[in-house]
């Protein structure tokens, strides 16, 4: 046996946990002083190994083990509560946003019409007879107006009619001619009845072209014509 | 695998609380254990001993039922403790005034012996002071602690087979080996 051999049995003797020397080993060690030292410390090793204190469990450590684990285990479960209400919370605040997002028509606007809808009625219905109303009175005004109109005109061509007629009463030598005054007499009787029941405008315009004949007619001269 | 360890798993899983105790009852020892060895402060250990048991039950899900439970165990408290030495090695170690205060009062000479190994263990690489302390403390076969270290088998035993021989180095050094002679028993 050599040296290696002799180390290999050592090992295989501190797998074992205990030396027993071999016939075979036996007559290499007293030659070799390294291998015979080897061999007394591997028993001291031995020894010491068994007589070494054992680690003992503690109580203490052990019922701190035990509640820091159950602490943690504690802990996990509520983040993993947590955990998932978050995720509905997020679920449902993205499928509220989602919703918000692609029907903001059906969302929004009925319940913004349902909320507004009567004060808008009313305010229309309101609008509607103040509306009404100011038509009332606009319609009254210009009724007013062309009732004004109307007897303004009336007046006028009662003072302005007579003087045709007066014509062929007191023009004595336009009978002859009084075939072509007697239409232009009645053309501007006619008219002047139209145009009494004529709109403001034009009861204007008729108001202003009367106010000319009234006007220029005590000028135009039938005599020197 | 143990039937008994699949059958407590699936009730932590269900959350029963006296299987949880039951767990932790059982590996407590082991991992505290484990984590004094390799952390060399007590109020360390203890600290990641909970860190561990805190990740088991968060991962519980993801053992494997074919497999031992100790070994998966294990393994968590190994990369704990090496994660944990990383984090000490940026800062000041801070004094462990209770280490000695757990002890069991034991022989003055088995005290001593005790302390040499661990010193000589403090000594030792973190992977060889691992695959030491789970293979004669914790008493793990070598698959298991390969599972538990997350390299293979061969790597394993090369591991154990350095970590004997500063072992014994340092024993022999310290003068805790007695003068050899001839006489073999």
């Amino acid at each position: 046996m050599n040296c290696r051999e002799c180390q290999d049995w050592l090992q295989s003797c501190l797998d074992d946990g205990r030396i027993d020397v071999r016939a075979d080993v036996r007559p290499h060690l007293p030659a070799c002083e390294p291998c015979r030292r080897d061999l007394a410390a591997a028993r001291v090793l031995l020894d010491g190994l068994a007589s070494a204190p054992r680690t003992n469990s503690s109580k203490w450590l052990q019922a701190s083990i035990t509640a820091a684990v159950a602490a943690e285990r504690v802990k996990r479960r509520r983040n993993s509560t947590y955990g998932w209400v978050g995720t509905l919370l997020l679920t449902a605040a993205v499928l509220a946003l989602f919703f918000i997002g692609t029907f903001p028509a059906s969302v929004n606007k009925p319940k913004t019409n349902a909320v507004a809808k009567i004060p808008e009625a009313a305010k229309a219905k309101e609008a509607n007879v103040e509306l009404a109303q100011r038509a009332e009175d606009a319609q009254k005004a210009v009724a007013r107006l062309t009732r004004s109109v109307t007897e303004k005109t009336k007046s006028r061509l009662n003072v302005f009619l007579p003087k045709p007629r007066s014509l062929d009463v007191e023009l004595p030598f336009f009978a002859g001619f009084e075939e072509p005054l007697d239409p232009a007499a009645k053309s501007l009787k006619a008219a002047g009845l139209t145009m009494a029941h004529a709109l403001d405008p034009v009861a204007h315009t008729t108001m202003q072209a009367f106010d000319f004949f009234a006007r220029e007619a005590p000028a135009f001269d039938f005599a020197k014509n | 695998m143990s039937a008994d360890d699949a059958t407590l798993v699936r009730r932590c899983l269900r959350e029963d609380s006296a299987a949880i105790e039951s767990l932790v009852e059982r590996f407590q020892g082991d991992v505290l254990g484990v984590c004094l060895r390799l952390m060399h402060h007590r109020h360390d250990a203890e600290d990641i001993c909970q860190e561990v048991f805190l990740r088991v039950f968060r991962s519980l899900k993801r053992w494997d039922p074919t497999r031992p439970l100790k070994p998966w165990i294990m393994s968590i408290a190994f990369n704990r403790c090496k994660t944990w030495l990383g984090q000490r090695s940026r800062r000041p170690e801070p004094v462990d005034y209770l280490h000695e205060t757990a002890a069991s009062p034991v022989r003055e000479e088995a005290t001593e012996l005790a302390s040499e190994i661990q010193t000589a263990l403090k000594a030792m690489r973190l992977e060889y002071r691992t695959v030491f302390v789970l293979f004669h403390e914790q008493g793990l076969p070598y698959d298991d602690i390969a599972a538990a270290v997350g390299k293979p088998v061969g790597t394993v035993k090369t591991w154990l087979h350095r970590a004997r021989h500063e072992m014994l180095a340092a024993l022999t050094k310290r003068g805790m080996v007695p003068e050899v002679d001839h006489e073999l028993s």
